[in-house]
């Protein structure tokens, strides 16, 4: 579904992102995982058009997105979240998912800049409820907890109705109860036909989620397989840990 | 009776102006530069019923469609702006619009006299209303009637889907492209709206005062017209309307000091600023005035 | 046209201080006061004042000394109501702010004076005089006012670089966190450069209203679009940027009055404005903080 061909990125004289290639199949869950400044960030940015590409190409669903601005990336069909949550605060939660919200075909797209029509309602009404923020629908985005803010960052991706969700370290500041939470929340998504990307540090929550995990170091692909494969790698485990010192 | 009806028309106006300003803030855009679309609005319609003999509604019109264009030619050099930085080029905008009519001369023969602007001397006899025989009660009703069909459709915004997105470019530009979003398209939208409506004002300002000049879009009208909206609030449209009421209450319960008029709106700005920094009406309060009106209609609703 | 070139760049000089009094709070707070202006003109009014009600027997020096410390003052005041007690993080609230105090102290002006033109004194010690270079003719005053905006700009540089309140002043501008961390205390500092400022604008006021011979209050607002103009074209927080900008925009100014009319001449003033923010925001030599 995503595959990303020889893609360098340069900033002035830094190396962010070295010649990187990967590929996500439909419906799987890859984590993109790799030491602080590796290029993670950096690379879902280049995704979503944030930073234009040194060189390279991104693919998605067969098409050569990488010339698109970030809106068209998003229409196309990806969504993602932020690390450092960015919702709408002076919006309400539902006017957050409204925003984002796909036009559904039966509705007119003059009428849908006015009001929601009943599709559109239902459809952002399911998204709450699964989220959990039903309850919370007409309050300030502003005033939603750490733990709401997420869940409504997330609910605002997939408001949008996205093929592929990419998700940027969604566990940070997150203790166990929670992650386990995430876990399931990530799981539900992906048996309902949403493929996932998953950045994050938090190497139990990737471990137990990932079918496929890709692993970065300064902006080159270090290794990639299965979680067990990679954690068995003593590339990645000497990029994480350190080399042991003979004695 | 005259003074009132004046007074609440020059009120209607400013509303318009505020409403301006309000627009292209509301997608985090701050422009000093409204008084500009003001102008364009002005001499256009006053162009096409005084030189053209255009009745009043088409130039009205024609005055808004100029400013509309404008407002797009503006909107998109504007987009590399932010900030304070957009502040001094939209400032720099308005101050060519004026220098530029300056040396704006062009007179017509209409009916035995000499009539159209000439450069900085200005434009007088701009007589449409008298020619037809309005009074000044007439004028007022007209632009209550005007001023009130915008605000409806402000009020509709408000609640649109449109209204939401200007306020998510507003609050978080790249969250908003993120949610697929075309910032592009509403920042330049907002300054259009915002030109039309300026440029809507402008029409009738001319027609009201029969008679432009320049200078009367300059530096104070800049700073009055986002005065409005910074000191009303950006929380609705509502904030714009009581910048204006503000204001009026102010120069009109001070009236006795005459010329310390605009003393007065200066002080008054920095205390305002002061006192509330995010203005009288912020997204604050609407959403707690919402709450308030929505728990009593659920209330309501609940005991019948 | 040599000769108004050279007229140009000598009065650019002025355009050039008012322009660093923009660019110097610009560069430690990263907001505008655009109160700058009629600050400066407040300044002249004050020495003018002292002049006219001694009875016109107070030396230039000390009317001098006057329209600087007076403007300090009022720079002072400013501070206290459009930017120390508004959040700092908000711009568009201190903007307002000082808007409204530009409206206030030019209409307290116009009414002290009754909105009329005064004739503003040349009082000098030593004779009118000017040079001449063949068919140009360098007036006294345009030198004086250059020579004042070199001496200022000497002053701040030693200010800036080899003192502890300029140290202060870059680390703010640089990272405003982490010195008041390291013992810098924001407000004084904040309150010292604006006050600094609004001294060199008083400084500035004197010598424009000597040079131009009379003063009304319309001054105001013209020195405070061309001191826009010149910080924001020569790069905000730049001094050196904004000495450019202005001897570039006096330049530019007086060839084009020259060849065209005044209001040629602003509409160009005002187009170089927009195309610099749109095209090169930074402009010659803006930097993100003092400097650099």
């Amino acid at each position: 579904m995503l595959a990303l061909d020889r893609v360098v990125k340069n900033f002035g004289g830094i190396q962010a992102v070295d010649n990187l290639s990967f590929e996500i199949q439909t419906g799987q869950i890859m984590a993109l995982i790799g030491p602080n400044g590796s290029g993670k960030s950096t690379t879902l940015n280049l995704i979503t058009s944030v930073y234009p590409l040194t060189s390279g190409a991104i693919y998605f669903d067969d098409r050569n997105i990488t010339r698109l601005a970030t809106h068209q990336v998003i229409r196309a069909g990806i969504a993602r979240t932020f690390q450092n949550i960015r919702v709408f605060d002076n919006l309400t939660v539902w006017e957050n998912l409204w925003v984002a919200s796909k036009r559904k075909v039966e509705e007119s797209k003059l009428k849908s800049w006015i009001t929601a029509g009943r599709a559109t309602r239902a459809w952002l009404d399911e998204v709450l409820k699964n989220s959990h923020l039903y309850d919370r629908r007409h309050d300030l985005a502003g005033n939603l907890s750490l733990g709401e803010a997420r869940r409504l960052e997330v609910a605002r991706g997939m408001a949008t109705d996205p093929k592929l969700l990419m998700l940027d370290e969604p566990a940070a500041g997150m203790h166990v109860t929670e992650i386990a939470e995430l876990v399931d929340t990530i799981r539900n998504l992906q048996q309902q036909g949403t493929t996932i990307l998953l950045i994050d540090h938090v190497l139990d929550l990737v471990m137990s989620v990932a079918h496929k995990v890709v692993v970065l170091n300064f902006g080159q692909k270090l290794a990639e397989g299965t979680p067990a494969e990679v954690q068995a790698n003593p590339k990645v485990r000497s990029a994480y840990l350190g080399t042991e010192k003979e004695l | 009776m005259d003074y009132i009806y004046s007074l609440v028309t020059q009120t209607g106006i400013h509303i318009l102006l505020g409403l301006s300003v309000y627009t292209v803030a509301l997608t985090g855009q701050v422009s000093f530069g409204q008084q500009g679309f003001y102008a364009i609005g002005a001499y256009v319609s006053a162009i096409a019923t005084t030189l053209w003999g255009v009745p009043l509604i088409p130039a009205l019109l024609l005055g808004m469609a100029v400013s509309t264009i404008v407002g797009v030619l503006v909107g998109f050099p504007a987009l590399r702006v932010k900030g304070l930085y957009l502040a001094i080029a939209t400032f720099a905008f308005g101050e060519i619009v004026r220098n530029g009519l300056n040396i704006v001369y062009y007179t017509r023969e209409v009916g035995g006299a000499e009539v159209g602007p000439v450069g900085p001397e200005g434009f007088r006899n701009i007589s449409n209303f008298n020619d037809n025989g309005w009074t000044t009660l007439d004028v007022m009703i007209l632009v209550v009637i005007i001023v009130a069909v915008v605000l409806v459709i402000y009020a509709m915004l408000e609640r649109s889907r449109l209204g939401a997105t200007m306020r998510a470019v507003g609050a978080d530009e790249l969250a908003a492209a993120t949610a697929g979003i075309s910032v592009v398209w509403i920042k330049v939208g907002a300054f259009a709206i915002g030109a039309a409506a300026a440029g809507l004002g402008g029409g009738l300002y001319a027609h009201f005062t029969t008679f432009l000049s320049p200078l009367a879009f300059g530096l104070s009208v800049a700073i009055i017209a986002v005065a409005y909206v910074l000191v009303g609030g950006l929380g609705s449209w509502l904030g714009p309307v009581a910048g204006v009421l503000f204001f009026l209450a102010l120069t009109e319960g001070l009236r006795f000091l005459g010329e310390y008029r605009m003393m007065i709106y200066g002080l008054a700005v920095v205390i305002a600023m002061n006192v509330r920094p995010y203005g009288l009406i912020d997204a604050k309060l609407m959403h707690r005035l919402k709450d308030l009106l929505g728990s009593r209609a659920q209330s309501a609703r609940k005991e019948t | 046209m040599l000769g108004s070139l050279v007229d140009g760049f000598l009065f650019g000089f002025s355009y050039a201080l008012i322009g660093i009094g923009f660019t110097l709070i610009f560069g430690v707070m990263q907001k505008f006061n655009l109160a700058h202006g009629p600050t400066a003109l407040a300044g002249a009014y004050l020495g003018l004042a002292v002049y006219r009600l001694s009875g016109l027997v107070v030396p230039s020096y000390l009317l001098f000394a006057v329209a600087v410390t007076g403007a300090g003052a009022i720079g002072w005041l400013v501070y206290q109501v459009c930017f120390r007690f508004l959040p700092k993080e908000y711009e568009l609230a201190p903007l307002m702010s000082s808007m409204g105090m530009l409206i206030l102290i030019e209409e307290v002006i116009s009414h002290l004076t009754d909105a009329q033109p005064f004739e503003f004194p040349n009082p000098l010690l030593y004779e009118a005089f000017e040079f001449e270079f063949g068919d140009i003719i360098l007036r006294h005053d345009y030198l004086l006012l250059a020579a004042m905006a070199l001496a200022v700009v000497g002053m701040l540089y030693y200010l800036i670089f080899h003192t502890r309140l300029g140290l202060a002043t870059r680390a703010i501008s640089q990272q405003p966190v982490a010195a008041q961390l390291c013992g810098a205390r924001i407000d004084r500092v904040n309150e010292m450069v604006f006050v600094l400022s609004a001294g060199i604008a008083g400084a500035t006021g004197f010598m424009v209203a000597m040079t131009i011979g009379t003063i009304i209050p319309g001054l105001a607002s013209v020195m405070t679009i061309k001191g826009l103009v010149v910080a924001v074209f020569g790069g905000l927080g730049s001094v050196p940027g904004a000495v450019i900008a202005g001897l570039i925009l006096g330049m530019l100014e007086a060839e084009t009055s020259y060849l065209f009319n005044a209001t040629i001449r602003d509409i160009v003033a005002y187009l170089v404005l927009f195309a610099v923010l749109v095209v090169r925001p930074t402009g010659l030599l803006g930097k993100r903080s003092l400097y650099q």
